[in-house]
């Protein structure tokens, strides 16, 4: 009987090694992955118009953490994080935290909107399939809305988020580049 | 496929992982003796706006039946109504032009549970009327 057992547990060995390898690369593939993604990557600039007809682009705020907040009016998340959006422009301006919000929408509406919250940062307008197109160069991965990208002063990606941002998730992430920013 | 999604899930900085719209919201259309049957199944954490629906063939917009939705309050749009799990919605014979075929454009919007919204999605569904 040993003689019958031995090869099968031979085989059982082999046949979990080439799984747990599989599994391995797998697993190294996606991390990856993972360094990528978060690696800090270029952000491509945009040449886009505010509700003020004021040229807007990451260029014209280089040197300054920019969150780029992809929104609209009929998306209920993103008007959930807008207050956020605005208390954190008030703590975090002088610290050099601009604000871009690039609306996917109609500007008359994003007009009201923006009166109506006492929007503090750019209300920026983009035709919708412009916007999901800069949003796809951004690496949002699902094109829903609220996304947004934070690009640090040396213009690279240095955090994108799908889906509405809260306090707690992003206030470390904002100390942390906030620290990393050059004086000035 | 366990192992594989537990890597992948923390390479996204450990956010929320939301669906692609056509796996969060499939259409289908079929025939029913005169009329047609329009089907979304929509997943679960997700749901579909009622006034977010279009239904429209050759370029004309057609009224279809859809069943009353479940009541939710949105403070910019006020009271809407909004479908979970799956949604059937008739396409009346009286809608439907002469043919073999219906080629149909179907527009619909939803969002996630979790904090996301999808922008109007349009796809088109071609249904054998058996005729």
């Amino acid at each position: 009987m040993a003689g019958l057992w031995k090869p099968l547990v031979l085989l059982a060995c082999a046949i979990a090694a080439l799984a747990g390898g599989v599994y391995l690369q797998q697993y190294l593939a996606a991390q990856r992955q993972a360094t990528d993604a978060s690696a800090p990557t270029p952000a491509i600039d945009f040449a886009l118009t505010d509700l003020d007809g004021q040229p807007q682009s990451l260029a014209a705020h280089s040197g300054k953490l920019v969150l780029v907040n992809f929104w609209a009016t009929w998306c209920p998340p993103c008007r959930e994080e807008i207050p956020l959006l605005i208390e954190l422009q008030s703590e975090h301006a002088e610290s050099g935290l601009q604000i871009l919000g690039i609306a996917l929408d109609q500007a008359d509406k994003v007009a009201a909107y923006a009166k109506q919250m006492q929007m503090n940062y750019p209300a920026i307008i983009a035709p919708p399939a412009a916007g999901f197109d800069l949003m796809d160069a951004y690496g949002a991965q699902v094109g829903g809305l609220p996304f947004n990208v934070l690009v640090n002063g040396a213009g690279e990606i240095v955090f994108r988020h799908e889906g509405a941002l809260t306090r707690e998730q992003f206030a470390p992430v904002l100390t942390r580049h906030l620290s990393q920013q050059p004086a000035g | 496929m366990a192992c594989l999604a537990g890597p992948a899930a923390a390479a996204t900085l450990g956010q929320q992982q939301f669906l692609p719209a056509d796996e969060a919201f499939v259409p289908d259309a079929w025939a029913e003796g005169d009329s047609v049957t329009l089907a979304w199944q929509v997943a679960p954490g997700y749901y579909l706006y009622r006034h977010g629906f279009g239904v429209s063939a050759d370029g004309e917009d057609l009224a279809a039946d859809f069943p009353a939705g479940e009541p939710k309050f949105d403070e910019y749009f006020g009271d809407v109504e909004i479908y979970r799990d799956q949604v059937f919605a008739t396409l009346p014979a009286a809608a439907i032009a002469d043919g073999d075929t219906l080629e149909l454009t179907v527009r619909y919007q939803g969002c996630a549970d979790a904090g996301l919204c999808y922008p109007p999605t349009e796809r088109t569904l071609r249904v054998d009327l058996g005729r």
